[in-house]
């Protein structure tokens, strides 16, 4: 059963900032609320209070194309994201990471704010955003905008100080010839946090086939989110092909720091992270071809 | 014989109830002044109980019982009586109910919970059946010996074995001396969970002076049940009153006694009506599939002719016996496979450990057995370069043979399911690889025994229009037994379908049937309704003769119409005899009651003539994708080809088979409790605990084989628990078909595969 807790719901922005401020008692905020719910009822954090940011839409809520990319409100749901076909097309990882969230139902309701809030190891779209070079834009005393990377600093834990509140997520457009792609291995077809997953970005040369750029990230393989620069670098600079890209999945496999739980043990999620990551860059460099 | 309404897929009786949220199930009864209760659950699975303090919870404004087992100092068990309602003193698992508390809210309840204060002795829990066998093991049970049990129980009183059945037949040892060839395996099933959607709820209404206890609850079987309070609490049977309406699922999780005897003391503890209702959480806990073990010999001649088995099987009941020792026995029944075997030996132990209660599920054991023996014939298939098929097919059980228990095989449908089943996976060819991942096929076979004895009653009400409304006490939990029976009685008495009404469960009103498990419902009670639909035929011809005013001996009945043999014009209907000869008010009763044949069994070596009324019989085969370099198992395709003697309404048992086909799925491939060192469930919830989902559904061909049960209503027998057993050995043969790679030990994870793969390198190179 759910302890009792007192829910706040500001209108504004303005009024939720203030309202954390003068709080007294501990306090969450809650947006979808499909990670804030299940862990009050399991007990593990019952907060005096529950300040929703539900009705804070117009501020929070919007998803809009700009000339230099796209401004994700941070109340924006996954179905939304997996519906809107800019995503689909410019922003494939992003697709594929919330458009394999849950279920349809956890998707209409879970937010990426909150998905990225969590800052869990296994959230689905980080890994993501961690290739599409997002930046956060956090409001508090004043507003700043910081990249992805140094967001999460440990398993369910973020630079997010108890006054401030995620706005929106910026991704830059990509440039031509470049696009990505996400894989997530589960143990079922829905309804699972990934067991493994692996995001990547890649440019090439359209003539020579050569990789200009590579971004390559992981979920569920460290204690949070990240991003495996060494096999990044490997790629950049090679010819765009399966070869290269078993050898930069090898890499990952060793910048990555697993951990063994009853979902799967280190073992396996350093097995097949190489493959992920090889499958998530070939899918990337079927894209471009396309 | 053409029939009008029984082989027809005519739509539930209880779908636009279910449909619109009408329907009722436990959960949804409310009382006036209901009060609620909660129950302390011991955190550890062995400890020793120093002291409880419940003076603060029972200070708590609105709390108005607070009780421990010292207040009801009572045991129960059917099988074997050896459980405390709430704990003795000692803690045999985790989930263990410790104190019970009645209060004005479940709010309430559970704030006083916080406030209970028990000092407890933690033990090392015993979690390893084998362990829990050694001569030298402590025991969780020291009284073993002197508890109550029922006669197909064996327990060997100073050890942790709460049953050892044995199954002797010919001469195993001799037998082994003369075979060609011998082979052994070893094979485990794991811990896993019902996954019933509706949680275990129960409302009870008891007084504390007269000792008249109502209660509804989701249970499956309630005459047991209210047999094991009347002996708990020593009140005679007819002041206990069990009301069953629907039940969200059972799977056999819901047989036996689980929270009636608590509710019960709380509710008598203050006179009022209280709600019990567990969360998911404790559900995990109260009742699993336990860990099954088994070691398989097999000696076979040149040609392929089974010359003897020897199985043992190890099963972990967990810290009480439920219906434990029942499953050990039941699943002996069946483990040596339904093959034509001159000498069988089948020791199977019922072992106590500090673990989740186990119970039934979907057959008794038999999915378990199932999977041992199926992987195992496989493998000798594999070993002795032999067709899986043929081995099959060379010793499968025909009719005229003597199964493992000495029964005679009656009929069988189980060569056409083998064919059907085989014939049906393998009509496209495979592409045996592409890219990473390989293909193959495998097969399985499954026979099953039913309950026996047992007994079923039914009682049909035709009323003066014409109406008909079945009183009988089989729960209908979601199979669609409330459609069969009233398409047995439409048919048998030429009644429009749609006329005839199928009470729920209340042991006050509706006559005893043994239980809703088993898969014997459509047998049994579809006999004893055929049987009262007879007798109301019966006195139907008797008031017609006189309405009438012809001999009895002129009339006949056509589907609902009473015909006179001098007057072929003239027909009369149901209604109008009825009407008529009671005036506009007046009922006709018919009762039927049904006990199927069956022999007891002796107690040294499992053998009878009729251990069972009916076998029942299939094959499943499967068709699996493996992608080699993660593990994923991908399930193309599910083929199951069932007897169910005949298909009363084929939609039902199509849904049975395909049900059953997707849980197996789970079952094999990804489920599975998990327990820690000390014993405490990890993952008690459908987060952590996976079971598959919309998604994960397969191509699933039912195929229905109809060998006419010559007993049965219209020549029906069961179907619901077979249709589970087959699917996992058939999903492991087809991997083993794929890879060369046999896994013993479920569930088969990908993680696991992986591992096996790569183990294995050197036997993938052929693939
Ligand atoms: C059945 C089920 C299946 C799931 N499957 C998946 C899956 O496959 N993949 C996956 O990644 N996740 C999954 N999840 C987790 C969850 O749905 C996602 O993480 C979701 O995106 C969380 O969003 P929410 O809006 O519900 O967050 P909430 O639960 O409302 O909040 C989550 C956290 O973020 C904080 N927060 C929320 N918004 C903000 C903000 N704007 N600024 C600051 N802090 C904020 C909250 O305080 C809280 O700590 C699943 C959950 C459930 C219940």
């Amino acid at each position: 059963m759910l302890k009792t807790f007192e829910y706040l719901q500001p209108k504004t922005l303005e009024e939720a900032l203030s309202m954390m401020k003068s709080c007294k008692g501990s306090f969450r905020l809650i947006a979808g609320g499909t990670d804030v719910i299940v862990q009050i009822r399991s007990g593990k954090t019952p907060p005096d209070y529950l300040i929703s940011l539900k009705a804070l839409n117009k501020e929070l809520g919007i998803l809009e194309e700009k000339e230099e990319g796209l401004d994700i409100g941070a109340l924006v749901t996954h179905r939304i994201l997996e519906k809107s076909p800019t995503i689909q097309k410019e922003y494939a990882a992003l697709y594929d990471g919330v458009s394999q969230v849950g279920s349809v139902q956890v998707r209409n309701v879970g937010t990426i704010g909150g998905n990225v809030c969590s800052s869990l190891p296994s959230a689905d779209s980080a890994a993501p955003l961690l290739i599409l070079g997002a930046k956060l834009n956090i409001v508090g005393d004043r507003e700043e905008s910081i990249c992805i990377e140094e967001f999460f600093t440990g398993p369910g834990e973020n630079i997010l100080k108890n006054n401030q509140i995620l706005k929106s997520i910026f991704i830059p457009k990509l440039p031509k010839n470049s696009n990505s792609a996400y894989e997530k291995l589960g143990r079922r077809k829905a309804m699972e946090i990934p067991v493994v997953g692996a995001a990547s970005y890649i440019q090439v040369d359209k003539k020579t086939g050569i990789c200009l750029d590579a971004r390559i990230a992981l979920a569920s393989s460290a204690p949070t989110p990240i991003r495996c620069y060494k096999a990044e670098q490997t790629l950049v600079g090679q010819s765009a092909e399966k070869e290269i890209f078993v050898k930069a999945g090898k890499l990952a496999a060793q910048e990555a720091n697993p951990r063994t739980s009853f979902r799967a043990t280190e073992e396996y999620r350093r097995s097949v992270i190489p493959v992920l990551v090889e499958r998530s860059l070939s899918r990337s460099l079927n894209r471009i071809k396309k | 014989m053409a029939y009008r309404v029984v082989g027809r897929s005519v739509a539930r009786n209880d779908v636009i109830d279910k449909v619109t949220g009408r329907a009722k199930y436990a959960p949804d009864v409310v009382i006036p002044h209901m009060l609620h209760g909660k129950i302390l659950f011991s955190p550890y699975a062995s400890a020793r109980i120093i002291n409880i303090d419940t003076s603060l919870a029972k200070s708590l404004l609105g709390v108005r019982a607070v009780i421990t087992g010292k207040d009801v100092p009572y045991t129960y068990g059917s099988v074997i009586k050896d459980r405390p309602i709430f704990a003795q003193d000692v803690v045999r698992y985790q989930g263990e109910p410790i104190v019970g508390i009645v209060a004005d809210s479940e709010v309430i309840a559970e704030e006083a919970l916080n406030l209970i204060k028990i000092e407890y002795e933690e033990k090392e829990p015993i979690l390893d059946p084998f362990e829990a066998m050694k001569a030298d093991s402590s025991l969780l049970h020291a009284d073993l010996g002197s508890y109550q049990h029922n006669k197909i129980t064996y327990p060997e009183a100073e050890t942790n074995i709460c049953s050892h059945y044995k199954l002797r037949k010919g001469n195993v040892d001799d037998a082994f001396e003369k075979s060609d060839y011998i082979f052994e395996g070893e094979f485990s099933s794991q811990m896993i969970q019902h996954a019933f959607i509706e949680p275990i709820v129960a409302v009870a209404d008891a007084d504390n002076v007269t000792k008249r206890i109502t209660i509804w609850s989701t249970a499956c079987n309630p005459f047991v049940i209210r047999k094991e309070l009347s002996s708990a609490f020593n009140i005679p049977m007819g002041k206990i009153r069990m009301i069953v309406n629907n039940v969200g699922g059972s799977f056999g999780g819901k047989a036996y006694s689980k929270i009636e005897p608590h509710v019960a003391a709380l509710s008598l503890a203050c006179s009022a009506p209280v709600r019990l209702a567990l969360t998911r959480e404790e559900v995990f806990n109260l009742i699993v599939r336990g860990p099954g073990h088994f070691k398989i010999k097999t000696g076979l001649m040149k040609d392929g002719t089974i010359v003897a088995r020897k199985i043992e099987t190890v099963w972990d009941t967990g810290a009480y016996a439920e219906c434990g020792p029942v499953i050990a026995r039941n699943s002996g029944h069946t483990a040596a496979g339904p093959y034509r075997i001159p000498n069988v030996k089948i020791d199977a132990y019922c072992v106590y450990t500090n673990k989740n209660i186990a119970g039934a599920f979907r057959g008794y054991g038999v999915q378990e057995a199932t999977w041992a023996v199926e992987s195992h014939m496989d493998d000798i298939a594999r070993e002795m370069d032999i067709d899986p098929y043929d081995l099959r097919k060379k010793n499968i059980l025909h009719y005229g043979d003597e199964g493992a228990t000495g029964q005679i095989v009656e009929g069988t449908g189980l060569e056409q399911c083998l064919d059907a089943a085989w014939e049906a996976v393998n009509r496209k060819e495979i592409k045996r690889k592409s890219g990473s991942k390989l293909m193959g096929r495998g097969m399985a076979c499954v026979h099953k025994a039913t309950l026996a004895p047992s007994v079923s009653s039914a009682i049909i009400k035709l009323s003066e229009d014409g109406t008909a409304t079945l009183l009988t006490s089989t729960t209908e939990q979601g199979q669609g037994a409330t459609t069969v029976m009233a398409q047995i009685i439409a048919e048998e008495l030429g009644l429009p379908y749609e006329e005839i009404y199928v009470s729920g469960t209340d042991t006050d009103y509706t006559p005893y049937d043994t239980t809703t498990t088993a898969s014997r419902s459509t047998f049994s009670m579809g006999n004893a309704v055929l049987l009262a639909a007879r007798d109301i035929k019966e006195q139907l011809m008797i008031i017609a003769a006189e309405y009438i005013g012809v001999d009895k001996d002129e009339l006949t009945f056509e589907f609902g119409k009473i015909k006179v043999s001098s007057q072929p014009e003239k027909s009369y209907t149901i209604k109008e005899i009825v009407s008529k000869y009671y005036g506009l008010n007046g009922t006709l009763i018919g009762r039927g009651l049904y006990r199927p044949d069956s022999v007891p069994e002796d107690s040294e070596t499992g053998q009878s003539t009729k251990i069972t009324p009916f076998w029942m019989y299939g094959t499943q085969a499967a068709e699996v994708e493996i992608d080699i370099e993660t593990g994923e198992i991908n399930v193309l395709k599910l083929v199951a080809a069932h007897d169910m003697g005949s298909a009363i309404n084929p939609m039902n048992c199509r849904q049975q088979l395909e049900g059953a086909a997707l849980q197996g799925i789970g079952n094999t491939l990804y489920e599975e409790i998990k327990l820690n060192d000390k014993g405490i469930t990890v993952n008690p919830n459908f987060h952590d605990y996976k079971i598959p989902t919309a998604m994960d559904s397969v191509e699933i061909e039912s195929i229905l084989i109809e060998s006419q049960q010559k007993d049965g209503p219209y020549g029906a027998k069961g179907v619901g628990e077979p249709a589970l057993a087959p699917t996992g050995p058939a999903i492991r043969n087809a991997i083993l078909d794929a890879l060369n790679i046999g896994l013993n030990h479920l569930p088969l994870t990908q993680e696991k595969i992986l591992a096996a793969i790569e183990e294995n390198k050197e036997k993938l190179e052929g693939c």
